[in-house]
């Protein structure tokens, strides 16, 4: 990598970029002088209460110390939060710290000289920070091939299975299923039952859920190059293979008798479950807290059903959410205050707070042991379900996570081919090979862009 | 070819507005007909009631002894000649001339034969095949007619072809037109505000006046014995002059101003209405030819009546020469009859301080601020009742 | 004319904004665009170098093909649609009488919508589940869910299109309509034409500049107006059936940070739009008539 050559140290930007020249102090900078505050931008996805519960660390933060004052700005969906800050970089004007989401995570990475990688943030400022301060799932979905974090997990969540207790109480199933073609079975039982939607998935993200988790949950490579962690040159998806075809088509299955329903990546698909239209929902578990608040009826959460027969199956989920990166060309008094703030936001206190009130995991193993030395985890063990899935086994070369550049754009095209498949257009067959050549030619536009 | 009848014919607008009273009109088969009058008088929706483009509000319309009133434009068989000609700008000439031939399914050898046929009546054979925005203004003109000919129409309608020709075009295309229809031979009604279209082309000039017809006849009739004020100041030019005035005691003279000319018996004789408005107000009307400069012509019989006025201004016309004069009369006002000054007559420009206009040989030894004395021939005179504007017969 | 200014200043003064403004909006960018057609670079604009064609081959890849289908049906369909329904309403308005003032507002008004809240507002009347037009088409026996359906996002988006484009269509069509005289239509009448035959040989031919004008605003509102719409209904899908070329563009370039992609199908775009208007002008000049 050209660009990666040259050395990023904290607050140098490369000429590359002609970013204005900052202070080229290879040692840390000082801390602001007494009595002078500096502003640090921070900049996210989260609304809702989840803004509310951000703002509240933020608060927090500022109120344990003077020298630094955090503000969080609301930019709007994950994407817009990458373009604005892409749009923001290369005018001069980036946010201190901005939340790029799961699937952005390539290409910001490979930009280097856009970012300060954290690790060496950390070390800058003799902060305690280490890959293994971090959960597996989480810790792994972020690292580089050196095993080193560029940006902090933050907000971190995976899929789960909801399901409508009273739904399938009625229907006589007495737990929810654990592989598919058990969840196949009770959707016809449950249709027999009168309730004729068994399933529903995430509106927006349903090629995350049914396509990258269902890989690491259950085992299958996702691309190569070990999920794009090892290399960027020749990079190629894996998806036109038996498992996923075969999950394709049986959710074709179930749609075509209208036992599962989606209704394409602009429209939500939490209504169907909280208002009981669908028995059974595949949602991750940043969710929670809004299917609590919705759904008048007792309700469960499982682990997500696994391919049945699989030996491997299940391996662990992979996080979903997003990680926080510090963005080069800012005045070097910013750099200490964003570490203060990060190593601020992976406290087991700031973890745990984060946690209970938002369905998110805890990303650091000190902020779940809070957890559950608080009780939270008995008195709610819907939140559990998720760290279990995440942390079920020691992720593998092919379950740490999904590393392609332009993984967004990958996404569209995957998404495109559920609908073909749920509508009845295309063959699951048909559908997803057409959706890994086209994903390929994405794949290498960014291998040629990105990889030297 | 058919003859022309409106009957007591009416045109009421939505809003309340009559734009034409009861007018009937018998046109002649061949006959050319002209509808004259100032803008606003309901000539030309007289016109556009017997093309069809309006809707008649009362009366009955006939055309070849048939009432056509509710029978479409197509179906009346009327030609049209617009006033801003309406030529089709995107097409050539010969298919803006052809267009109704081609509507009515002829074969293209039988349009392209009347066309041509039309096109060298009219001189506009070299230009068949230019478009509208290529011709001159009287070619444009010559395509309108051209358009209305070519369908053998048995009535021939025109709405003031000649408007839009400059001075001498239009002159020259007076003459043509009246050849041309002449030529066709059928029925035709021509609409113009200008008095001298209508005196040179019609066979009958049809008067009209606020939506009421004042008089159809032929045109010199017009002239000399014009039913009422609004024709006897329309009809002419310059206009006739009329004055406020009174009649004498047994209507042996009248009085103009401090001046008054004896009226002889045999003019009480040739026009009894007279006797009844002695020593009335009456208007009194006097074309400028009937002026004669420096007292009565030689070889007339003496005349008991001159008028002495005072030279404004003299217009010399080559052939004639124009002099407008002052004397202490009172301007009988036109607007009170609807006709606005100037609209009447074209030429022959009044003076807000002159009193009248005089016809004179062209050398005739006069200046401007000149004492001089017309004779007058009383024959010559009109009378109006000075209320009604009716003619004194 | 001579010379007004005496000084070259002024008159240099006076154009000057209009030249930044075209400098600044549409040269300067455009330049960039043709820059970046010929580099690739990473998103954040680093790393740049020059890489050829590459970009044009990969525009060229994959939905590239689909996304010229889906645009030259949507133009194809919109224009001529919306030109038919508003030129077919503003003749009938034009023969009302009193009321005429009342049907012009009430046609034109669709066009003051803003297409984010028209495309909005369709989109609630629409709506699979609850919409009231989704109702009524299922009552209809339409299994309507455009969320799935290609052909159903294609057809509501070109519907909706269609509903704003024809307003502005209907503006234009109107003041041609009043510019023909009279007297050129009553001189059709005398000459014996009925009312479908005056449209067609008269009014219609008089009528060109106008046909042409809007046309042209008409596939130029297709080919790169048709944002905002898609964005609100169909984000391009399902399945591409809606990505138009400038949304294509859109995405490549603003959502997936791909400048070097999106510059080289902006000048794809800008060359096959190009193409378009010579032709239109070509065929359309042979025929239509200036007054």
């Amino acid at each position: 990598m050209a660009v990666a050559a040259a050395a990023i140290s904290m607050g140098i930007a490369t000429a590359a970029c002609g970013s204005p020249t900052k202070t080229s102090a290879a040692a840390a900078a000082p801390a602001p002088a007494p009595g002078h505050t500096v502003d640090l931008n921070v900049w996210t996805a989260f609304s809702g209460s989840l803004g509310t519960a951000f703002d509240h660390l933020v608060s927090q933060f500022n109120a344990s110390q003077s020298q630094y004052r955090v503000t969080a700005v609301y930019k709007g969906s994950y994407s817009q939060v990458l373009s604005d800050t892409i749009a923001a970089f290369k005018a001069h004007a980036a946010p201190d710290i901005s939340q790029i989401f799961d699937a952005g995570t390539a290409t910001i990475m490979d930009s280097a000289g856009s970012y300060v990688p954290v690790y060496k943030l950390m070390s800058e400022y003799k902060i305690p920070f280490s890959t293994g301060s971090f959960i597996g799932g989480a810790a792994s979905y972020y690292e580089t091939s050196g095993d080193q974090l560029d940006s902090m997990p933050f907000n971190s969540s995976t899929p789960v299975l909801y399901y409508n207790k009273a739904e399938l109480q009625a229907a006589g199933i007495s737990t929810p299923p654990t592989t598919w073609s058990e969840l196949e079975s009770d959707a016809s039982v449950l249709a027999a039952h009168g309730q004729k939607c068994a399933l529903s998935s995430s509106g927006a993200y349903v090629m995350w859920t049914d396509m990258e988790e269902f890989s690491t949950w259950n085992g299958y490579p996702y691309a190569n190059h070990q999920n794009g962690y090892t290399g960027i040159k020749g990079m190629q998806l894996k998806i036109n293979s038996a498992p996923i075809v075969d999950h394709l088509a049986l959710l074709g299955r179930l749609a075509s008798k209208g036992e599962y329903i989606w209704n394409g990546v602009s429209t939500s698909t939490v209504p169907l479950f909280t208002n009981g239209t669908c028995a059974m929902y595949e949602q991750s578990s940043a969710s929670l807290n809004t299917i609590e608040a919705a759904a008048k009826f007792p309700f469960g959460v499982a682990e997500l059903p696994v391919v049945a027969g699989d030996k491997a199956a299940p391996q662990n989920t992979v996080v979903g959410g997003a990680s926080l990166w510090v963005m080069s060309g800012a005045p070097a008094v910013h750099y200490r205050g964003d570490a203060e703030f990060l190593h601020f936001l992976m406290s087991a206190q700031s973890q745990a707070y984060w946690a209970s009130n938002t369905g998110y995991v805890p990303v650091t193993p000190a902020g779940s042991s809070l957890l559950s030395s608080q009780g939270f985890y008995s008195s709610h063990p819907n939140d559990l379900v998720a760290v279990k899935e995440l942390t079920n086994k020691a992720p593998t070369a092919d379950s740490r996570g999904i590393r392609l550049g332009y993984l967004p754009e990958v996404r569209q095209v995957e998404a495109s081919a559920i609908a073909a498949v749920l509508s009845g257009k295309q063959s699951a067959a048909a559908a997803v090979s057409s959706a890994e050549t086209q994903g390929n030619t994405i794949l290498a536009q960014f291998a040629s862009q990105y990889g030297g | 070819m058919a003859s022309i009848t409106l009957d007591r014919v009416s045109k009421r607008y939505p809003n309340g507005f009559q734009a034409v009273h009861d007018l009937s009109i018998d046109i002649a088969d061949g006959e050319f007909m002209v509808l004259v009058g100032p803008s606003g008088c309901g000539k030309t929706t007289a016109l556009r009631m017997v093309a069809g483009l309006e809707d008649i509000s009362s009366g009955t319309l006939s055309i070849g002894g048939r009432v056509v009133n509710e029978v479409t434009p197509r179906e009346r068989d009327v030609a049209m000649v617009f006033q801003n000609y309406a030529l089709y700008p995107h097409m050539t000439v010969a298919d803006n001339i052809g267009f109704s031939l081609k509507l009515r399914k002829l074969s293209k050898s039988e349009t392209k034969e009347k066309v041509r046929a039309a096109a060298d009546v009219l001189g506009l054979t070299e230009w068949l095949d230019r478009k509208p925005a290529q011709l001159s203004g009287g070619q444009r003109q010559r395509v309108a007619m051209g358009r209305a000919i070519v369908r053998d129409p048995r009535v021939f309608l025109m709405d003031e072809p000649l408007s839009n020709l400059d001075a001498k075009l239009r002159v020259e295309m007076r003459a043509e037109v009246a050849r041309i229809q002449r030529r066709i031979g059928v029925a035709a009604i021509y609409v113009t505000h200008d008095q001298t279209e209508a005196m040179t082309m019609g066979d009958r000039v049809a008067v009209l006046g606020g939506g009421r017809l004042q008089q159809c006849d032929q045109p010199q009739v017009l002239y000399d014995r014009p039913a009422n004020l609004f024709v006897a100041a329309f009809i002419g030019s310059p206009a006739m002059n009329l004055y406020r005035a009174a009649l004498g005691q047994g209507s042996a003279s009248v009085h103009v101003g401090s001046q008054s000319i004896s009226l002889p018996e045999s003019l009480r004789r040739g026009r009894p209405g007279l006797v009844r408005y002695a020593g009335r107000p009456v208007v009194v009307g006097i074309r400028a030819e009937d002026l004669h400069l420096g007292g009565p012509p030689q070889a007339a019989e003496v005349w008991d009546g001159c008028l002495e006025g005072r030279v404004e201004l003299i217009e010399s016309l080559g052939s004639e020469m124009l002099v407008h004069f002052s004397f202490d009369a009172e301007r009988a006002d036109l607007k009170d009859v609807g006709v606005a000054d100037g609209e009447a007559a074209e030429e022959g420009w009044v003076g807000a301080s002159d009193t009248g206009i005089a016809r004179a040989e062209p050398r005739a030894a006069v200046t401007i601020g000149q004492m001089v004395r017309f004779g007058v021939d009383p024959d010559r005179l009109h009378f109006f009742d000075a209320g009604t504007g009716e003619a004194i017969v | 004319m001579p010379p007004v200014f005496k000084h070259r200043l002024l008159p240099a003064a006076l154009i000057l904004p209009e030249v930044v403004v075209v400098v600044i909006f549409f040269i300067w960018p455009s330049g960039k665009a043709l820059l970046e057609a010929f580099r690739q670079s990473n998103a954040f604009g680093l790393g740049a170098r020059f890489s050829g064609l590459a970009n044009f081959g990969s525009a060229l890849h994959g939905g590239y093909l689909q996304a010229v289908e889906v645009t030259a049906t949507f133009t194809a369909i919109t224009t001529l649609v919306s030109m038919g329904i508003s030129l077919f309403l503003a003749v009938q308005v034009e023969s009302t009488g009193r009321l005429r003032p009342v049907y012009r507002t009430l046609f034109i008004w669709t066009y003051a919508v803003p297409g984010a809240i028209g495309a909005a507002l369709w989109l609630f009347l629409f709506e699979p589940k609850v919409g009231p037009g989704a109702r009524a088409l299922e009552a209809l026996g339409v299994h309507w869910n455009f969320a799935l359906s290609g052909t159903q996002a294609f057809a509501l988006v070109c519907a909706l299109t269609i509903w704003q484009q024809s307003a502005y269509n209907f503006v234009f069509f109107s003041a041609g309509l009043q510019s023909i005289p009279d007297a050129v239509v009553e001189a059709a009448t005398m000459d014996g034409a009925g009312p479908v035959t005056r449209f067609w040989k008269v009014v219609f031919p008089l009528l060109g500049p106008t046909v042409l004008f809007v046309t042209v605003s008409d596939v130029l509102a297709a080919l790169f107006g048709s944002f905002a719409v898609i964005d609100v209904i169909s984000q391009g899908g399902p399945g591409g059936s809606t990505t138009t070329l400038v949304y294509m563009l859109y995405r490549d370039g603003f959502q997936n940070g791909d400048v070097g992609l999106a510059g080289a199908e902006s000048m794809l775009l800008f060359v096959l739009a190009g193409a378009l208007l010579v032709v239109q002008f070509k065929v359309f000049n042979r025929r239509v008539h200036y007054r």
